[in-house]
């Protein structure tokens, strides 16, 4: 039965249109959970180890019994070591976002509702990170370090917390006079009260979008430091160090360039599309 | 901000660990260890060690680059001009691409063409500069055989590397630019121009793009910056001897000095672009041009 408060129904046009717009979405988060299944199961979904050699079976094109994408220089399944590098890219991309938002979170909410010496602080601090090249900066980082997932982490989240601050403090600076923050002083609400249940649940929404784009930069890096050679060191499976490690075939095995090459791009898209998405649906007017 | 970042670049080229270690190789004693540090001036407290730093930064003096035993500043000056004719390139590819394709995707909002068009950008955003690099070189060079696959010459070298560097500063330009644009369009000025019967093709250069125009400049100028960065990816794969590969060489051989001088001299490079897009906002504002002060 149809309550006579309901809106009337929109035309088909424009539930079609609407149904359009959030097709992609929709699409996106699909792929990101299948995406993260795969990475979670993949001792049981791949066909081999991804890091089992077998000389015997080089360099196999895609649909070889066994092997249904193909084998690199080494014999290693590429199906199974794209699986398996799901595991390291989501991993570092997910804690990086995690970690990095706690931090530029809990910093923009600081700098934001106390202003001063905090605000600044943060402020410089962004500036200098940020007029650096920051691939060249992670390849300093991670080559005094030694290439490590934990210490890819470190390098960035350094990077990253940054642009949740300032996005966070913005909001925070535009919230701090608002009524319903000032309300909440006047009742006698306490520092942390009003920022934790008044400001925070309505910066948590811009922090989420952030967090999605964010995610995807992260992955990229890692993938990009590990093309250089300088991120995830061998034998563990890495999309970007796949490309690194059949650079040198590119010429006679594009299989074993162009599957991880696509599994990373899937990935990027998906978080990238995803985020624009969630944007659009909190304020279409938001620039981030 | 200057004196920041002279010392977050003496800190982190140390950290990229001992030149020392890395030129005694394995069959050094500590003798010569101890002897190697000295001749470098690393066994001084850090804080000489900056003090000598800063004042030859101020008499132009970078030190002496340890791996090519040249000074260093002059070593990154001679592949300045390669890294800069690539950047350069990409950024103008990517304005020339990205902005009236924005512009074009605004007008036709809602449409097939600006559907298609949004899709191709985040397409260009989400590719990695690496993979679309590796790619277009299997594409374009291993089964086409247009283009040569490295090194530096006339413009068939400058294409590929160019072109991978500029796809992602490009989507991010036009998409801005089409936000930019759409919001503009809204905007009561522009309404008032259509009522006073002003044509369209009017309003748009005139009203819509000049104001359109500011944060896509300031995105222009930033991304100088972000092409600093992909042009360690885009000449490692290409082979374009500029400043990105003398860079990773630097690194891999602990070269204190030269990452020093790379570092400092892509800060003041960085810093000098967005002085100049601040400038330029003058010229496109006239707002701007007269509030001065602040």
């Amino acid at each position: 039965m149809e309550s006579a408060a309901a809106p009337a129904p929109a035309p088909a046009r424009a539930r079609l249109a609407k149904a359009l717009r959030n097709l992609p979405a929709l699409v996106a988060a699909l792929l990101l959970v299948g995406a993260v299944a795969l990475a979670i199961f993949a001792p049981f979904v791949a066909p081999h180890a991804p890091d089992a050699v077998n000389l015997a079976r080089r360099l196999l094109p895609p649909g070889a019994a066994g092997d249904p994408l193909g084998t690199d220089p080494l014999g290693r399944d590429v199906l199974s070591r794209v699986l398996f590098g799901a595991r390291i890219s989501l991993l570092v991309g997910g804690v990086t976002m995690l970690v990095a938002g706690l931090i530029g979170t809990c910093a923009g909410l600081l700098a934001g509702y106390f202003p001063g010496a905090v605000d600044d602080i943060l402020m410089r601090l962004g500036d200098i990170v940020l007029s650096f090249p920051f691939l060249l900066l992670a390849l300093i980082v991670v080559a005094a370090l030694g290439p490590s997932v934990r210490n890819l982490i470190i390098v960035l989240v350094l990077r990253s917390w940054i642009t949740y601050g300032r996005v966070v403090r913005s909001q925070v600076v535009e919230m701090r006079e608002v009524e319903f923050v000032e309300a909440a002083r006047a009742l006698g609400a306490g520092h942390v009260r009003i920022l934790l249940k008044h400001v925070l649940p309505r910066v948590a929404g811009v922090a989420v979008v952030v967090a999605s784009f964010n995610m995807a930069e992260a992955i990229v890096y890692e993938a990009s430091l590990s093309f250089l050679g300088a991120g995830v060191p061998p034998p563990t499976a890495t999309w970007g160090g796949m490309l690194h490690d059949n650079l040198l075939y590119i010429a006679t095995a594009w299989w074993t360039i162009v599957f991880p090459a696509a599994a990373l791009t899937l990935v990027i898209l998906a978080l990238n599309v995803l985020g624009d998405w969630i944007r659009d649906a909190l304020d279409p007017n938001l620039r981030l | 901000m200057l004196v920041a970042v002279s010392i977050a670049v003496f800190v982190v080229a140390r950290l990229s660990g001992d030149p020392a270690a890395l030129m005694v190789g394995d069959t050094g004693t500590v003798a010569d260890l101890a002897r190697v540090r000295h001749l470098l001036g690393l066994d001084r407290p850090l804080t000489v060690q900056y003090g000598i730093f800063l004042a030859g930064v101020l008499h132009g003096d970078l030190g002496q680059s340890i791996f090519y035993a040249e000074p260093a500043l002059p070593l990154v000056l001679a592949r300045l001009p390669a890294t800069a004719e690539l950047a350069v390139t990409a950024l103008a590819v990517a304005l020339a691409v990205g902005v009236p394709g924005g512009v074009f995707a605004a007008l036709n909002r809602g449409r097939l063409g600006d559907w298609g068009f949004v899709a191709v950008a985040v397409l260009g955003q989400s590719v990695p500069g690496f993979v679309l690099g590796v790619l277009s070189v299997m594409l374009f060079v291993l089964d086409l055989h247009w283009l040569p696959a490295a090194g530096i010459g006339g413009w068939q070298h400058l294409c590929l590397p160019a072109l991978t560097l500029a796809a992602f500063s490009c989507a991010k330009i036009a998409r801005l630019t089409r936000t930019s644009v759409l919001d503009t369009l809204s905007r009561d000025y522009v309404r008032t121009a259509y009522a006073k019967g002003a044509a369209p093709r009017r309003v748009v250069w005139r009203h819509v793009f000049r104001n359109a125009a500011l944060p896509v400049m300031t995105m222009a100028g930033l991304e100088l910056g972000q092409l600093l960065s992909g042009v360690v990816i885009t000449e490692t794969i290409f082979g374009w001897p500029g400043v990105g590969l003398l860079s990773i060489d630097a690194i891999n051989h602990r070269d204190y000095p030269l990452i020093q001088a790379v570092a400092l001299s892509v800060a003041v490079i960085f810093v000098v672009v967005n002085l100049v897009v601040d400038l330029a906002y003058g010229f496109v504002d006239p707002r701007i041009r007269y509030a001065g002060g602040a």
